[in-house]
């Protein structure tokens, strides 16, 4: 009886035109559903304090450090490119008067990192890394401030010239680098599909 | 298939090199196994367990260039670990790609020629048993109409 019945419904003409409307609908479906679909592409970068949120930079309530003291921040890197990149942060200490990278040109800041953490980022992810740092010799040259010596998460960065006038307005640059597997080097811009970016933080301070 | 020739070439400079401290050969490798990555993610491969192996073949790089040995033991060792792990990174990356091509390819076929006209054809039997349902009560109604005069 059902099967008549059924059979009945398959031979009506009715019930084939529904078919072919919901196969080529459903067909329709599966395909755009598989194929993948166009994304803004991006990284982001943030330097987080001492909570892992944007506070808690500095010992006290200003942005005034002293020779020795602790500083716990943290690098949080976004990865949306749409694969997994490898990364470098690149760490650079500069002074008001020095380059830093420039949004428009897409240029990095021209000074030498003094310390770099590469890692590989998944797609859609998140790293973070701390950086623990402190400032461990010091030099006054008539009113200038030079830093000579600071220590990064455990290791000590000797040899630095960055000088600033009463030591006031040094600046922790952090910038992000993605590595180009066509050149085989690290690029600081990437192009996002429409346009190029890049992606980097600073962070000021003053030292007594 | 399989990247043959890429595999040989990673192979071939692992031989020829092994011992040495040559930093080309570790960006040469770890250029590959990103490839390889890249490749495998572009097929739909899960490839966390590759860049998981990828960033301790970083930090075993890093480990050596700061001479801050905490997992292996000299610059020559970590080198060679770190390269090791590349390759392997290299050739489970290929593996990877083709399991995740052939899961894609059935995927696609089992969505175009059975899911798709499954769903469509329930879809058209409910909707067609509905439509006669539909039908059978207005014919009904239509029967069951009786012709009233309006009082005034």
């Amino acid at each position: 009886m059902i099967l008549l019945h059924l059979k009945n419904i398959l031979a009506s003409r009715a019930f084939l035109a529904i078919f072919v409307s919901l196969l080529a609908i459903s067909l329709s479906i599966t395909y755009v559903a598989s194929e993948p679909r166009p994304e803004m592409h991006f990284f982001s970068i943030s330097t987080l304090g001492k909570n892992m949120m944007t506070e808690n930079y500095y010992p006290r309530n200003n942005a005034t450090i002293y020779v020795g003291d602790n500083l716990n921040w943290h690098i949080s890197v976004y990865n949306n490119m749409g694969e997994a990149e490898y990364v470098a942060v690149r760490i650079k200490l500069l002074n008001t008067t020095q380059s830093i990278p420039d949004d428009i040109l897409q240029i990095p800041s021209s000074e030498q990192h003094i310390l770099e953490f590469k890692h590989t980022v998944m797609n859609d992810s998140t790293w973070t890394t701390p950086l623990r740092w402190s400032v461990i010799d010091t030099e006054e040259h008539g009113d200038y401030v030079v830093i000579r010596s600071l220590e990064i998460n455990g290791i000590k960065i000797d040899n630095l010239d960055v000088r600033s006038l009463d030591g006031q307005d040094f600046r922790m640059v952090i910038e992000l680098w993605r590595y180009d597997p066509e050149t085989g080097s690290f690029a600081f811009a990437w192009n996002t599909g429409l346009e190029d970016r890049s992606a980097w933080n600073q962070i000021w301070f003053d030292l007594r | 298939m399989y990247d043959f020739g890429l595999l040989a070439i990673t192979g071939l400079l692992f031989i020829a090199n092994n011992g040495s401290t040559d930093n080309n050969l570790f960006h040469t490798s770890a250029d590959l196994a990103l490839k390889t990555i890249h490749g495998a993610e572009s097929e739909g491969a899960d490839v966390s367990e590759l860049v998981k192996n990828f960033n301790e073949a970083l930090n075993l790089i890093d480990q050596a260039e700061k001479s801050k040995f905490d997992t292996c033991r000299s610059y020559e060792d970590c080198s060679q670990q770190a390269i090791t792990i590349l390759v392997t990174i290299t050739n489970d990356g290929h593996v990877l790609k083709e399991q995740a091509k052939e899961i894609y390819a059935l995927h696609r076929f089992v969505s175009f020629s059975i899911y798709a006209p499954v769903t469509a054809f329930t879809t058209s039997v409910i909707g067609h048993l509905f439509l006669r349902a539909w039908k059978a009560n207005q014919a009904k109604r239509f029967l069951q109409m009786e012709i009233k005069e309006k009082l005034k």
